[in-house]
C-alpha cells in the first residue's frame, strides 16, 4: 500500500503546500495526517476544478486521502 | 401456389425478424476527451491533473445493450473493487468517464443509477431526460446519418458549472437509449459529448432477445438525497474547509 502516492500527487501537494501559509505547512512537517489531508484536498481541488462534478471529485480525493493514511499506520 | 405462400410466409417471417432484430443489440463506445493548455489563473497543477487523467482514457470501454424496453451502460468491469490503488490516474480516469451503472426503463420512464461512492452502493432513481433541443445539424457516424441535439445539465450541489449534453443520434436505429443514462431521442445515440468527454460508438451490434435485468445491490435513494449526502461528505471530508488543520 505503500506505494500508492504517485508522482504526480506528491508534486499536488508540494504545490498546495507552497501555496499555503507558513504556519501550515510547520504543521503539515511533524504532522501525518496533515500531508495526507493537504493531499487529498490538492487532489479534490483540482477535480472539481477540472470536471465540474464535486462527487467524483470527492469520491478521488477520499481515495487518496484513506489510502494516504493507511500508508502511513503501515510498517514502513 | 404453394410456391408463392411460401415466399411469402419466408419473406414475413423474415421481415419479422429484421425488425426483431435491430430492437436488441449492444453498442460498444469508447471515450477522449481535448487536453487543455495552460492558462493564466489556473494552477498548472490543475492543468496537468486534468491532461494526465485523460491520457488513460483509451484505456476504458463502455457496453451499451438495449432491447425494446430497456438499456443498461456500464463500464467494462463495472464495480469491480480498485485493490490496485498504484495506479492513481487510471483510477481518476475511471471516474472522470464513470464507473455507475445506468439502467433505463422505459415503461416506467425511470432511469436508475447504481454508483459506489465512499465505499457503500447506492440506487438513485430520477425520470427519463426529455429536455432535448434539436438542432438541423447532421453527420455520419459509422454509416448511420446521424442528428443533433443538445441539454445543459443545471449546475446544482453536485456540479459546480451548468453542463452542455451533446448527443448525435439515428433516426436509423428508432430505439431511445444512449450513454450515461441520456435518452428520450427519436434513435440512438451514438456519440454524447459530455461537457469536455466525448463517448463514441466503436462497434453496434444487433442480436436476439437481449435480456437486461435492474440492479438491485444498494441503498435506494432520490437524486436529492443523494446530492445533500455528497455535500455532508465533503464536509465531513473538510475538503473545501481552507481552515481544518
Amino acid at each position: 500500500m505503500k506505494k500508492v502516492f504517485s508522482l504526480f500527487a506528491a508534486v499536488l501537494f508540494f504545490t498546495s503546500s507552497l501555496n499555503a501559509n507558513t504556519s501550515m505547512m510547520n504543521n503539515q512537517i511533524e504532522d501525518s495526517p496533515g500531508d495526507c489531508f493537504e493531499m487529498a484536498m490538492g487532489v479534490y481541488e483540482a477535480a472539481v476544478f477540472t470536471w465540474n462534478d464535486r462527487a467524483r471529485a470527492l469520491e478521488l480525493g477520499a481515495w487518496v486521502y484513506e489510502d494516504c493514511m493507511e500508508s502511513e499506520a503501515g510498517p514502513y | 401456389m404453394n410456391i408463392k405462400l411460401t415466399f411469402l410466409l419466408l419473406f414475413l417471417t423474415f421481415i419479422g425478424f429484421s425488425q426483431n432484430h435491430e430492437n436488441s443489440g449492444s453498442v460498444v463506445y469508447k471515450i477522449n476527451a481535448s487536453k487543455k493548455k495552460s492558462d493564466q489563473g489556473v494552477k498548472d497543477s490543475n492543468i496537468d491533473f486534468y491532461n494526465r487523467t485523460i491520457s488513460r482514457l483509451d484505456e476504458l470501454k463502455y457496453h451499451l445493450e438495449f432491447n425494446k424496453e430497456k438499456s443498461l451502460f456500464k463500464i467494462e468491469n463495472a464495480l469491480v473493487n480498485d485493490t490496485d490503488k498504484s495506479d492513481f490516474f487510471l483510477k481518476s480516469a475511471k471516474l472522470f468517464g464513470g464507473e455507475e451503472i445506468y439502467y433505463t426503463n422505459l415503461k416506467d420512464k425511470k432511469v436508475t443509477i447504481q454508483r459506489t461512492m465512499l465505499g457503500e452502493i447506492f440506487l438513485i432513481e430520477d425520470a427519463i431526460q426529455t429536455d432535448w433541443k434539436l438542432t438541423s445539424e447532421t453527420k455520419l457516424i459509422a454509416n448511420y446519418k446521424c442528428l443533433k441535439a443538445e441539454m445543459i445539465l443545471e449546475k446544482n450541489k453536485i456540479y459546480v458549472n451548468d453542463i452542455k449534453i451533446i448527443a448525435w443520434f439515428t433516426p436509423e436505429i428508432p430505439l431511445p437509449f444512449g450513454p450515461r443514462g441520456y435518452n428520450g431521442l427519436p434513435g440512438l445515440i451514438l456519440e454524447l459529448n459530455y461537457g469536455d468527454i466525448n463517448y463514441y460508438a466503436t462497434e453496434i451490434k444487433f442480436e436476439n432477445q437481449v435480456q437486461i435485468s435492474k440492479p438491485t445491490q444498494g441503498i435506494k435513494i432520490t437524486s436529492e438525497e443523494f446530492e445533500t449526502y455528497i455535500s455532508q461528505k465533503i464536509d465531513e471530508y473538510g475538503f473545501e474547509n481552507k481552515s481544518k488543520n
